[in-house]
């Protein structure tokens, strides 16, 4: 439908130009016949040139043709003898009729090609200035929305197309199936489709996605419905407009996710105020109390043994307490935080001792044997962390067992597992090992013994964070239960030499 | 030479352990002087120049790092820090800033005791420079090059030597990751903690009765080694 409207407008023009051809060199006919007597024909030949460039510059290349053609027409018809017929006395007309013929042809030619390269300049001057005029807009666009907005606004009217944006598979363009098909095809490909001159619809549609290094937001689809995109080069242009629309989504989305990451970092930081508040005001009394427990202690001589042992369950309990605050704000802070490990190669026997020494604190009369495997090589932890986890595993196992039990910890290598166990003698578990890492759990449910069974659930926490495994089981051969956890043996950084 | 009473700031905003510490301090024969805030102890400090400081971190009108700053800029005179924030980077931050120990709350009075002693006592020991030491049934002479341990002489590589005399020189005072890698690798492996622990456990080895389980050569974790002695 449209191509035909094409077709008969192009047609009307070449009728046109036709018909101003043939009024101008009946014209000049007229005028020269006027002045037959006055002028000679070589300069009759040299108006009908003339008037041969002028209509190629006003008309172009097709009416130049005409005009030139008609004019050694009419030049013959009316002014070489014999008159009012085409036919020629003198041959040496034929050589002016053939230079005249060429001439305008030449000359129409080069005035027609000069006003289209005019015609093109300004055309991609205008389109240049599209652009520019996008790339500001997008400079304060904030959302995707705007951002249609003004890709619409800065290219529709000067490229002379319909502009669709489809971004994060939203869209407001109601696409047909083929439509869709080559948008999913130029969001995988990351390159451009070219759909030129439908042959149904004879229109021209280009899908480039719209992408940045890392990924691809969406497809711009551009619509002529009466000339190929190629024409002034529109194509090249979209491609730049699509590269400057990425760009500005890309900003807008570094700039969402740093205002995310500011609210984030805000919130982390009155976490670790809240939690560092508490940590100091809950630890405080009870510096005091153990303080003046030890106090005591070391200084009064002249009490009774049943006071002494008051003093001392004083201070022990006091240093289990901050033991158990430690544990709830460890909970807490692996709980709001993710896990911050701060992960070091180390041999495991650094926090063994360390752990050993800190529950030697509460636990005085209970013996510790260590068991290390030379095989296990260094691993990569927290040392903080894993050594909380020990000191929790060794605190389980005495308060669940006699006061004077003996505790085992064996650490050996399995495949590449380092298996560290902590071993009792205690009475075991009585209800189903697994449960025990539940936060809350205790293994006796009717015991009178202290600990609220976060300490187990902690120790899960942070092994997991290490990828490691813990599971605890009773033992085979003896009383008691073991409780056993693994870390990762991974390739470590070498040492260097002695 | 007449033996001055060793004076003792103590900076503490809770009033119950500042009287406890107090206590503690005057117990071990020497002045206790108090103060609670950062503004009022650099006063004291200046006027009476205190052989040892105790400070607390958390102070109601400026945080304890501030006084270790301050006072770092026109004393040597060494500061134990009182913190009850469990943060290991709170601990090795204020030993790198310039603090000389740290003790972290609950404590007990006998450990209290010791970090005070093993504070003075090195004030003394650099005066003197004495090149013997010993723990355990360890003996070093730093000046003869020479360890035994039972009378049993011990071979150290370099670098386990550089880092018992280090810690030997600190004299039971905690010597960071830092301080450890700077001074025996030089700068270029402050990032490889693992030599220092992978030596330290050589050490333990050759020096400990149960190395899984050391007496003297202490792992504070997240922070550092010290030498009880």
């Amino acid at each position: 439908m449209s191509k035909k409207i094409i077709t008969s407008a192009k047609k009307n023009r070449l009728w046109q130009s036709a018909a101003i051809s043939i009024c101008t060199a009946s014209a000049l006919s007229f005028l020269c016949f006027g002045l037959l007597g006055l002028v000679n024909l070589a300069n009759i030949v040299m108006i009908f040139l003339l008037s041969t460039f002028f209509i190629a510059i006003s008309l172009g290349r097709n009416a130049a043709i005409f005009s030139s053609v008609i004019n050694v027409a009419f030049f013959d018809f009316f002014f070489v003898t014999p008159r009012f017929s085409f036919s020629v006395d003198d041959s040496q007309y034929l050589i002016t009729f053939l230079v005249m013929l060429l001439v305008g042809l030449i000359t129409g030619h080069m005035a027609a090609r000069l006003k289209e390269r005019i015609n093109d300049i300004s055309t991609r001057e205008r389109l240049a200035k599209a652009l520019h005029s996008l790339s500001q807009g997008l400079f304060s666009a904030k959302s995707t929305e705007v951002i249609t907005q003004v890709a619409k606004l800065a290219l529709e009217v000067p490229f002379d197309i319909e502009i669709n944006l489809i971004i994060d598979n939203k869209t407001g363009y109601l696409a047909t199936t083929d439509d869709q098909h080559l948008v999913s095809r130029a969001m995988q490909s990351g390159t451009r489709i070219f759909n030129d001159q439908d042959n149904f619809r004879g229109e021209s549609k280009i899908f480039i996605p719209i992408r940045s290094e890392l990924s691809t937001f969406g497809v711009l689809i551009a619509t002529d419905s009466h000339q190929s995109l190629k024409v002034f080069g529109r194509d090249d242009l979209l491609l730049t407009a699509a590269n400057l629309i990425a760009m500005a989504l890309m900003q807008m989305l570094s700039i969402k996710a740093q205002e995310q990451s500011k609210v984030e970092a805000a919130t982390e930081r009155l976490k670790n105020t809240i939690l560092s508040s508490l940590s100091h005001d809950l630890r405080t009394p009870l510096t005091t109390m153990i303080g003046l427990a030890d106090n005591l202690k070391s200084s009064s001589q002249n009490l009774d043994e049943t006071s002494k042992e008051a003093i001392e369950t004083i201070r022990t309990q006091g240093l289990r307490l901050s033991s158990l605050i430690g544990n709830m704000l460890e909970m807490a802070r692996l709980q709001t935080q993710k896990p911050t490990l701060k992960k070091e190669w180390q041999p495991i026997e650094e926090v063994i001792g360390t752990s050993i020494k800190q529950f030697r604190d509460c636990f005085p009369r209970t013996t510790v044997r260590v068991k290390v495997n030379p095989e296990v090589p260094i691993l990569l932890f927290d040392s903080v962390l894993i050594e909380r986890v020990l000191f929790n595993l060794l605190e389980n196992a005495a308060k669940f067992s006699d006061q004077q039990s003996q505790i085992q910890i064996v650490v050996e290598r399995v495949g590449d597992v380092a298996r560290i166990s902590v071993i009792d003698d205690g009475p075991g578990f009585s209800k189903d090992p697994d449960t025990l890492f539940k936060m809350f759990a205790r293994g006796q449910s009717d015991t009178s013994r202290s600990g609220m069974g976060l300490g187990l659930a902690i120790c899960r926490e942070i092994v997991q964070a290490h990828d490691g495994r813990i599971a605890a089981s009773r033992n085979h051969d003896q009383p008691g239960s073991t409780i056993t956890f693994e870390l990762p043996i991974m390739a470590n950084p070498g040492l260097p030499s002695t | 030479m007449t033996t001055q009473i060793k004076k003792i700031l103590v900076v503490e905003d809770d009033a119950a352990i500042r009287q406890l510490i107090v206590n503690i301090v005057q117990g071990m024969d020497l002045l206790a002087l108090e103060a609670q805030t950062v503004e009022v102890s650099l006063a004291i400090a200046i006027q009476h120049r205190p052989d040892l400081v105790l400070l607390d971190l958390g102070l109601p009108d400026s945080d304890g790092m501030a006084f270790i700053n301050s006072y770092r800029s026109w004393s040597t005179h060494p500061i134990l820090v009182l913190s009850a924030r469990q943060q290991e980077h709170e601990k090795v931050k204020a030993l790198d800033a310039g603090a000389d120990d740290y003790l972290t709350k609950p404590f007990g009075a006998a450990e209290l005791m010791a970090r005070i002693r093993a504070l003075l006592r090195r004030r003394s020991t650099l005066d003197i420079n004495a090149p013997k030491f010993s723990f355990g049934s360890v003996e070093v002479d730093l000046g003869q090059h020479r360890i035994t341990k039972d009378n049993q002489e011990i071979h150290l590589s370099p670098i386990e030597y550089q880092l018992l005399k280090i810690l030997l020189t600190n004299g039971g005072r905690v010597v960071t990751h830092r301080q450890l890698l700077k001074e025996v690798w030089g700068g270029q492996h402050a990032q490889d903690n693992h030599y220092l622990r992978v030596y330290m456990g050589h050490l333990r080895q050759k020096l400990e009765d149960d190395p899984a389980q050391p007496k003297y050569l202490i792992t504070e974790t997240g922070v550092g080694y010290r030498l009880n002695i």
